[in-house]
């Protein structure tokens, strides 16, 4: 084979990984070319490992990675392989199969009780004790339009480098050293050092069951704030299953980033199992996402369709994995309320903190309670709850 | 670029490793035999106790080269990790300089290679001879900034001292990165890498990799071990037990005389494979007959 040929050949490979969503660039074709310049490209396992140490570089991209490259191979060597029907790639879900809570024209039936929105006065004023399920459409536009331009400011720990900073507490040899040299080796001017804080990341967890519908598009917009101000913010969604919507939530407009998460997430308004849902995030996520101090919202109602106990149990894991667990709950703010389904029992001992998000005055308390999340650990209050008993 | 290294096939990748007793499957040896032909930083994630730490200290033996490892931690700073001043040395110097009566050559005098202090990646890059094996451990532990850092080192091999200028490495020395993914490194590190991703082994690797890291056990005392580890775990535990829990495991039940599993000695020792009280209570709860079945049938 000419090696031109051969290079040719070669490069429909990272073709075929772009076309599969992998993220290849040049660079890495080149160091690809470069790896199989290196070995026998007669042995398909060997170019195979050339290939993934070269193309991949994340083990979740390792499965679409081996099933591009049996089809390279195939079209390479002329083999024909039986397609397997069970193995068809499911058919993308088209929007409007599932009822999905971020359309907003699920609000008709709230639409009766249109109350007058006046956009001149401030929406905390007007609309700030008035539940979000009580909301007409343009009064959630406002009251999201509110969410956008409050002033999420992140909780801060110590972090482990330091700045300089005249009134430090310690000092920077270097720096004083250096300085010395300007007063004949003197060290006349000490210079001083201080910790610098860093920002704790924060993980939303947000239930999207039937019951929380009213909730979620706005409890979203909140989080698309978190995101756009704080950087450090990993969204989860939970239904009957847990789905990763990060990335999703990049856009810079709110609504792209909603109408791209209800495109990935297809357990809209069904069935709770929030138990199940928090035993896969533990298992998967909480090693990877709850690291350096990280804070945790999780948004709910409560509602568990599964097993309270088994929730107790997760909950429970949650906590000790985060420096503090905060239980957002809509229904907290509605007169009345008392946590007293099982779910609610359960996570009302297991959490930190359990606070209103039915209203824009609750939503603005969280800002709060979450700067006011500084660099020691407060009591838990499942240890409090325990101490009691 | 090549890195003066005395393999020349994947074979004797693969034979040397196995020489220093570390059982490599063909893709990591593909793998490694590719970074060390290219000059290019091996990379390697999977879970905690697969190997990982263990590669890049067969690779420095094999090669009979000395290995500096560098444990990452949050706040790794240049001067833990790649150069630090003498600073009492200097100041002397500066006052030896003023008892000679010229204190203002003394700055050209302080920043010279007599006062620095070399950390691991600056002695990794600056040292004579053949190159060292760097093994930059845990790197997920490390913040961005030091991530950020490693950038240049890796692309270039050199380190830059503002007040001395660059060093080089004449010849790029092998290195090995490792991650536990307790958060992901950011791609701009990872494409200056060969990247490979350990998983859990076969239990036919597995019960390979036993007898080449302990060659004393029995092998039906050997094939009862990885029977109860691989069946652990397909089980649905916080934390599944790596190869090293499988050798700690068989190194305890060679302690204690135990030529057999039963349930009893599995139930006393399950505290070598699983690190987790939820997890121990689980199967102790309902696994301990299933589990001592499965080794009765392996063994």
């Amino acid at each position: 084979m000419r090696a031109d040929l051969a290079a040719r050949n070669l490069l429909v490979l990272p073709r075929l990984l772009r076309r599969a969503q992998l993220p290849v660039d040049a660079g890495r074709t080149r160091a690809f070319l470069a790896a199989v310049a290196e070995i026998d490209i007669s042995r398909e396992e060997d170019v195979r490992a050339a290939a993934r140490a070269t193309l991949v570089s994340h083990p979740a991209d390792l499965a679409r990675f081996d099933e591009t490259f049996d089809r390279f191979i195939d079209v390479l060597i002329g083999r024909v392989r039986r397609v397997d029907a069970g193995a068809q790639p499911r058919p993308l879900q088209t929007r409007g199969t599932v009822a999905s809570p971020l359309d907003v024209a699920a609000d008709d039936a709230l639409a009766s009780r249109r109350r007058e929105a006046h956009r001149a006065a401030s929406p905390l004023e007007l609309l700030g004790t008035t539940d979000f399920a009580k909301m007409t459409p343009a009064e959630r536009t406002a009251a999201a339009q509110f969410l956008r331009r409050l002033a999420w400011s992140p909780g801060a720990r110590r972090g482990r480098r330091r700045r300089p900073d005249r009134s430090g507490a310690s000092y920077d040899l270097r720096a004083t050293l250096r300085r010395s040299l300007r007063t004949l080796g003197e060290p006349l001017f000490l210079q001083r050092r201080s910790v610098r804080p860093k920002p704790r990341p924060l993980v939303v967890i947000c239930d999207v069951s039937g019951s929380m519908e009213p909730y979620v598009r706005l409890m979203l917009h909140m989080t698309h704030a978190f995101t756009r101000a704080w950087g450090r913010v990993e969204v989860f969604t939970l239904g009957t299953r847990l789905t990763r919507v990060t990335r999703r939530l990049r856009p810079r407009r709110a609504d792209a980033a909603l109408e791209s998460i209800a495109s990935e997430v297809s357990d809209w308004s069904g069935g709770t199992r929030i138990a199940a849902s928090l035993r896969v995030f533990n298992r998967v996520w909480s090693r990877r996402v709850l690291g350096r101090g990280a804070i945790v919202l999780l948004v709910t109602d409560g509602w568990e369709h599964g097993d309270a106990r088994a929730l107790l149990v997760e909950a429970e894991r949650l906590q000790r994995a985060s420096y503090r667990l905060l239980w957002l709950d809509p229904l907290a703010g509605t007169l009345g309320y008392a946590a007293e389904s099982a779910g609610a029992r359960a996570l009302a001992v297991r959490t930190d903190d359990h606070l209103a998000a039915n209203t824009l005055r609750g939503l603005a308390g969280i800002a709060d309670a979450l700067a006011a999340s500084g660099g020691r650990r407060p009591l838990r209050r499942a240890t409090a709850y325990r101490d009691r008993i | 670029m090549g890195s003066a290294v005395a393999w020349s096939s994947i074979d004797e990748v693969a034979e040397g490793l196995a020489g220093e007793r570390y059982v490599a499957d063909r893709a990591l040896a593909v793998t490694l035999y590719l970074a060390l032909r290219l000059g290019k930083p091996l990379f390697v994630e999977g879970e905690a106790g697969v190997g990982k730490t263990e590669i890049a200290k067969a690779l420095a033996s094999a090669l009979g080269r000395r290995l500096i490892r560098l444990q990452c931690y949050e706040g790794l700073d240049v001067a833990t990790a790649v150069y630090d001043w003498d600073y009492p040395r200097q100041i002397l110097e500066i006052r030896l300089a003023e008892s000679e009566g010229h204190a203002d050559a003394a700055r050209g005098r302080i920043y010279s290679e007599r006062f620095l202090i070399k950390r691991p990646l600056l002695e990794a890059i600056a040292s004579d001879g053949l190159p060292p094996v760097l093994l930059i451990d845990e790197i997920d532990r490390a913040d961005e900034e030091f991530e950020a850092y490693l950038l240049e080192l890796l692309s270039d091999f050199q380190v830059t001292v503002p007040e001395l200028g660059t060093f080089r490495a004449p010849v790029p020395p092998p290195i090995v990165i490792t991650s536990n993914r307790t958060r992901e490194v950011h791609d701009a590190l990872k494409r200056r890498c060969l990247y490979h991703w350990i998983d859990y082994p076969t239990a036919d690797r597995e019960l390979a990799i036993l007898a080449r890291r302990l060659p004393d056990v029995p092998e039906r005392l050997a094939r009862a071990v990885v029977a109860v580890v691989q069946a652990l775990r397909g089980d649905d535990l916080f934390k599944r037990p790596g190869v090293s829990e499988t050798l700690d495991w068989a190194m305890a039940l060679m302690a204690l005389g135990t030529r057999e599993v039963d349930e009893s000695t599995l139930s006393e020792t399950l505290g070598v494979l699983l690190k987790y009280e939820e997890d121990v209570t689980r199967v102790r709860a309902d696994k301990l007959p299933q589990l001592v079945a499965e080794a009765a049938r392996a063994g």
